[in-house]
């Protein structure tokens, strides 16, 4: 009591004056002042030892007045003294001289005088009240001459003890004064207590403390106010929180789920400023679980117990009624604070999560839920206490309460001692909400320690799901039981949502998995199926494969599909498992590996033909998850599944045709499948079923006919059962991307077939229009078709027509490889027609084109060149637009240094176009393209070989370049390619050769290489520009030798 | 000693063949010999030997289904007759065999008291939360089979929670052969 009064003396006493100890001292002067003022009786009490204190005052300051008398002659150790004496004779108001002249003390006994000193002084009060404070830092013991919490009680003691009327006065005044000062303080406490409020905010403390609290009220049974709380996310970060830190920094602490007893889930975000309900948990196109941390509604409420009352009706009926055992556990929460202190630290506390308009939330986290409900008894109680028993019966409770607080560091009993005294004794209603918490401390002291190790399990226990502790028992009672209980385990078991992640990673983190792959060994049958039934489920989560990776529970799959005897029922859900698990790498390595796919593919074998298609449909399943690793196809392929899945195409029903199409297009990226799809008739099959009314079937089918169709006889033979039609009238489905893709996919490979492209011409419109608004993988199929549809001068007319160019040059400044290397050829195919070339030139779509020679990716650098030479040849002013792009000759020269010959083909043939312009070949020959393409003459690729003769033919023009060639070493290996069996290669070589022969280096190097032979034969062919440029080059040969005979006759 | 009904009765009461049926009156002649009908013990005998059935109560109890007549005996006809449910029952044959098999008392309910007979010896012995364990699995099973949610399990209670979950028909004990037994024992071979 008077606590907070003293602590404030003692906060006050350090010399630095701060704001906050300003308003301190503000708050003891005004005190002073109306206990003055206001308590004239109570301020006259004698205080039993002065207070004394160095003071700035001098005797001037004491004008002669009634109060006191200056008589610095008579007594210049006491120049002044009050008129009044205390009952000892010695004055209420001192000065004393300490050294004479310069240092005083003052001393009074009684506020009155204290009040007359401050006003004194004046300006310098704040001055005096300081000096007082750092002097006597306990002053209630000065002035009551005791202190504490029994000081109430003693002095009441004192004051029924007194004999003396005098003293008994005293006393009693005394007491009023303790009184009045035990009111102050609690005025102090209670705007404290506001302060305090006004700065509230949550800390994750405080939510962990109120989420363990609220946990206690959580159960199964129907009177608990809630079916289960928790955290939603387990895992808490180093600093406590439960949010991610993206989250954290928004101010939110953690989110927690509450099932409410009227069967609702509600995710709770607690911010700092509050809880809120947010909108929960969804799934994403991932099908990850996300939560959605957007507020639901607009209400914050300060605490969880106030926002679960405005939520679940059954919780505000019920959550009063508990009991409340919850105390002796709760009020472990260590605080240590001294004594003196109490009051501070525990009005902080209080205030922090106390809501002062509702008395049962007021308590807050200090007093709980339970108090709430025990309001009105306690209340009671302790009007009961104050009327019979009065201090007494507060000295008894704090006594204890004390003990209590040094044992268990408690606040809350500190903040309670303190208030319930004045509350009691003065008119024991102001703070009864204080003093609610001190009732539960009388009765539950005792049991705190075990309780304590129970909280301790729990809190740990926390951060697990609601359902952990069903399901670790259920697991408990299936590895314990016998089948019986075993089966009976599994069934309520499977009464949780087993798609729920909670779960199904709860049953892994309890062991359950483990039993229930060893139930899969077991004889019983039932237990078989019922371990399956739950795995089955349990396996959707990518988790829990890997988990059953590491268990090893492939094999005991894989076993269960050999059992003869089993029934189908068994068959199918390890099918069904396996096909889950299947999805795990090392899942299906294992499964490969145990013999699982012979095993499956022998069930097909037995369950084929049979009427029964439900393990079929699970089996099917199953491969289609195996077949995705390289190995497991060719093993499905060895174990002979071809033909047994031709069979099943001849099914009705498309739970089954689905999964072995997928199978087919999954695996029709082998070459050795796409041959079997070809001749088992199951192309027709496919191209039949694009006309089915499954999306699912359609999308498989047409996937596995892109797929199929990279093989031209495949591309021919889909045009002769019909394929055409129904993938064109498929290309109205925009709405599903995925059959989009798939057709458009089939359509680009289809129409790399020359005639089908004719038939295709039709759609060309539509898949133009296709170009915008379609996700990527959708467009690369579509540019790829328009690509191959470009390839005849109908194709290029429709697409210009369809103003076609312009989407596909804007789509050259993508990003997607696969995108760009068929938006390049498509570019590069419309380039050929002259008067599409005039609509990509307007869009400077050759600067784009060569921009994309930059490309990180050898296929785009390699389609972006093939792309260029075209433009080049069939632009207006082709030179003029080569040279006007910086840099531009110099990059593709350097290309040449690429090790991707299809990127050397490429850039040969755009050189050889560049270099029709004179001015260009100048400046690459400048960039030292002779040397470069000299030194690439050694490659054995024809496709190179023929457009590094056109170039090297093209670059002899200039200067003394052959005479360069001729010393760089490339006309020796280019009378090679006369030997090459290319004819196009022979044309472009014989081009080189008459360029080159100009030189008569070059002409004695090849004839030394026995190109005279080569060209007779040469002379002979049927094409005039090979017979000519052979011709040349040996008329160039047999000159040279002419003159050299006729030079050697001289 | 009971006279027999006819073979073409018996053939026309049960869904045997005329070779099961004779197989099945051959073993039951083989189980005792002498007295044309068959007591407790002996039924006991071929319940645990041949059927895997080891439950003394459960054994009880299917004497007491195959014994219409309640005479402490199973003639011939009521062996056969049992047998055909017991061997190649359809489905609701079965299962209500069972139910009547776990109403131990008859009274066409199963309730707590009886389902924790027939489940306390479920859980592994030794621990001192046996009981508590026994009786949670009472708890457990009774939330899957009672429908109507009045404590206890009547037949269309019963009926209801075996047609949603087939696995709890067994649910208090196995009281049915495995397939491979009940089709072996038909093909009169022994079993492994």
């Amino acid at each position: 009591m008077g606590a907070s009064l003293s602590t404030r003396f003692a906060e006050a006493a350090p010399p630095e004056t701060s704001a906050v100890q300003k308003a301190l001292l503000q708050d003891l002067i005004a005190a002073v002042q109306s206990i003055a003022t206001e308590h004239l009786s109570a301020a006259r009490a004698e205080f039993v030892k002065p207070l004394q204190w160095p003071t700035t005052l001098r005797p001037t300051h004491f004008a002669a007045g009634t109060e006191w008398k200056t008589d610095t002659n008579r007594n210049p150790k006491l120049p002044v003294v009050s008129q009044a004496l205390r009952t000892d004779g010695s004055p209420l108001l001192a000065l004393e001289q300490i050294v004479a002249g310069e240092k005083y003390h003052l001393r009074v006994s009684s506020f009155e005088y204290l009040h007359h000193a401050l006003q004194l002084a004046d300006t310098a009060k704040m001055g005096e009240i300081q000096a007082l404070c750092r002097v006597n830092t306990t002053p209630l013991d000065t002035i009551f001459g005791h202190s504490g919490t029994n000081a109430l009680a003693d002095l009441f003691d004192r004051f029924n003890h007194e004999a003396d009327p005098v003293q008994k006065e005293m006393a009693g005044r005394l007491y009023r004064l303790l009184l009045l000062i035990n009111s102050f303080d609690i005025q102090m406490l209670a705007t404290n207590v506001d302060k305090a409020q006004n700065a509230q905010h949550l800390t994750v403390d405080a939510v962990r403390d109120e989420l363990v609290l609220l946990q206690e009220f959580a159960g199964a049974a129907a009177q608990q106010p809630l079916a289960a709380i928790d955290w939603s996310n387990s895992a808490a970060f180093k600093n406590g929180y439960h949010a991610p830190p993206w989250r954290q920094i928004q101010g939110e602490l953690g989110y927690i789920t509450v099932a409410t007893r009227e069967g609702e889930r509600l995710v709770v975000t607690a911010h700092r400023s509050g809880y809120f309900v947010n909108k929960g948990f969804y799934t994403d196109e991932q099908g990850s679980t996300q939560l959605n941390y957007e507020p639901a509604g607009t209400t914050t409420y300060p605490t969880l117990v106030a926002l679960m009352k405005a939520q679940s009706p059954h919780f505000a009926r019920t959550i009063d009624a508990q009991p409340y055992g919850w105390n002796a556990q709760y009020h472990n929460a260590s605080f240590d604070v001294a004594p003196s202190g109490a009051a501070y630290a525990a009005s902080a506390a209080a205030g922090k999560h106390s809501d002062p308009s509702d008395l049962s939330d007021a308590a807050g986290l200090a007093s709980g839920i339970g108090a709430g409900g025990r309001g009105k008894n306690t209340v009671n109680a302790n009007d009961d206490a104050s009327n019979a028993n009065g201090g007494k019966a507060a000295l008894s409770g704090r006594r204890k309460l004390g003990g209590a607080a040094k044992k268990e560091g408690g606040m809350a009993a500190s903040a309670a001692a303190a208030g319930i005294g004045a509350a009691k004794d003065k008119d024991g209603l102001s703070l009864k909400w204080r003093a609610l918490e001190s009732n539960p401390y009388d009765s539950e002291d005792e049991d705190s320690t075990p309780e304590e190790e129970g909280s301790d399990k729990r809190h740990e226990a926390a951060y697990l799901p609601a359902e952990y502790y069903q399901i670790q028992k259920l697991v408990k009672y299936m590895r314990c039981g016998n089948p019986t209980a075993t089966i009976i385990a599994i069934c309520s078991l499977r009464d949780f949502d087993l798609n729920h992640e909670p779960c199904q990673l709860a049953i892994r983190d309890v062991g359950g998995l483990d039993t229930l792959v060893n139930l899969l060994d077991t004889e019983n049958i039932k237990c078989k199926l019922s371990s399956l039934k739950v795995l089955r489920d349990v396996t959707q989560n990518m988790s829990i494969r890997a988990a059953m990776a590491q268990l090893g529970g492939m094999q005991a799959l894989v076993g269960l599909l050999d059992d003869d005897g089993a029934e189908t029922e068994v068959h199918c859900l390890a099918a069904e498992t396996i096909a889950h698990c299947a999805r795990n790498k090392v899942n299906r390595r294992a499964i490969r590996l145990y013999g699982g796919i012979d095993k499956l593919v022998k069930l097909l074998k037995a369950h084929g033909a049979a009427n029964d298609e439900s393990v079929a449909v699970s089996v099917v399943q199953a491969l289609v998850s195996c077949c995705k690793s390289a190995k497991n196809k060719r093993a499905i392929l060895a174990a002979g599944a071809m033909p047994l899945l031709a069979q099943l195409l001849a099914s009705s029903n498309e739970r089954l045709l689905i999964p072995v199409v997928a199978i087919l297009q999954e695996c029709a990226v082998d070459e050795s499948y796409r041959t079997l799809i070809r001749s088992s008739g199951m192309l027709q099959f496919l191209v039949t079923n694009l006309s089915t009314k499954n999306m699912e079937l359609q999308t498989n089918c047409a996937s596995a006919i892109f797929r199929c169709a990279e093989d031209a006889e495949a591309r021919s033979l889909v045009r002769s059962y019909g394929v055409l039609t129904p993938l064109v009238s498929l290309l109205e489905t925009t709405a599903h991307k995925d059959l989009l893709a798939a057709v458009t996919g089939a359509i680009w490979k289809c129409a790399l077939d020359p005639q089908n492209a004719v038939a295709f011409s039709k759609c060309t419109r539509k898949l133009v229009m296709l170009l915008d608004n379609q996700p990527e993988d959708v467009l690369i199929n579509v540019v790829g078709a328009l690509g191959a549809a470009a390839q005849t001068p109908e194709g290029r007319q429709a697409i210009r027509e369809a103003n076609g160019i312009t989407s596909l040059v804007g789509l050259l400044k993508g990003t997607n490889q696969a995108l760009l290397v068929n938006v390049t050829t498509a570019v590069g195919a419309c380039a050929h027609d002259p008067e599409c070339m005039a609509v990509i030139d307007r869009l400077d779509g050759v600067r784009l084109l060569w921009s994309l020679l930059k490309s990180p990716s050898s296929a785009v650098q390699a389609s972006a060149a093939w792309a260029i030479s075209p433009c080049i040849e069939n632009a207006k002013e082709a030179g003029e637009m080569v040279r006007s792009f910086v840099g531009g000759l110099e990059l593709i020269v350097s290309l040449l240094k690429s090790d991707d010959p299809e990127v050397l083909a490429s850039v040969c043939a755009a050189i050889a176009n560049i270099a029709k312009d004179e001015e260009n070949l100048a400046v690459i020959t400048d960039h030292a393209v002779v040397p470069m393409l000299a030194k690439l003459t050694t490659t054995r690729s024809d496709r190179l070989r023929r457009h590094l003769a056109e170039a090297i033919a093209r670059c002899c023009r200039w200067g003394n370049n052959s005479v360069a060639f001729g010393a760089a070493g490339a006309v020796a290996p280019l009378v090679k390619y006369l030997r090459s069996r290319d004819e196009a290669v022979h044309q472009s070589t014989a081009r080189a050769l008459h360029q080159l022969s100009a030189d008569p280096d070059n002409c004695i190097t090849m004839h030394e290489n026995g190109v005279v032979q080569l060209l007779l034969g040469m002379v002979g062919s049927s094409d005039p520009a090979l017979q000519e440029a052979s011709a040349g080059t040996i008329g160039n040969i047999r000159r040279l030798a002419l003159a050299s005979e006729k030079s050697s006759l001289h | 000693m009971a006279t027999r009904i006819a073979v073409e009765d018996l053939l026309k009461a049960t869904n045997f063949t005329r070779a099961e049926l004779e197989t099945v009156s051959k073993a039951f002649a083989d189980l005792d010999p002498v007295n044309d009908k068959v007591d407790r013990a002996h039924f006991r005998d071929l319940l645990a030997d041949t059927f895997n059935i080891d439950s003394s109560l459960i054994m009880d109890r299917i004497f007491r289904c195959f014994d219409l007549d309640a005479d402490n005996y199973i003639s011939h006809d009521e062996f056969v007759r049992g047998m055909a449910v017991f061997l190649k029952g359809t489905p609701e044959e079965r299962q209500r065999f069972c139910f009547r098999v776990y109403d131990l008392n008859g009274d066409k309910y199963i309730v707590r008291e009886e389902m924790y007979q027939m489940l306390k010896n479920c859980l592994v012995k030794g621990t001192d939360e046996d009981e508590d364990g026994v009786k949670e699995l009472v708890d457990l099973v009774l939330k899957k089979l009672d429908e109507d949610k009045d404590g206890k399990v009547n037949e269309t209670d019963w009926a209801t929670a075996i047609a949603k979950e087939n696995l709890l028909q067994e649910a208090f004990g196995p009281c049915l052969p495995s397939k491979k037994a009940a089709l072996a024992y038909l093909a009169n071979q022994p079993i492994i």
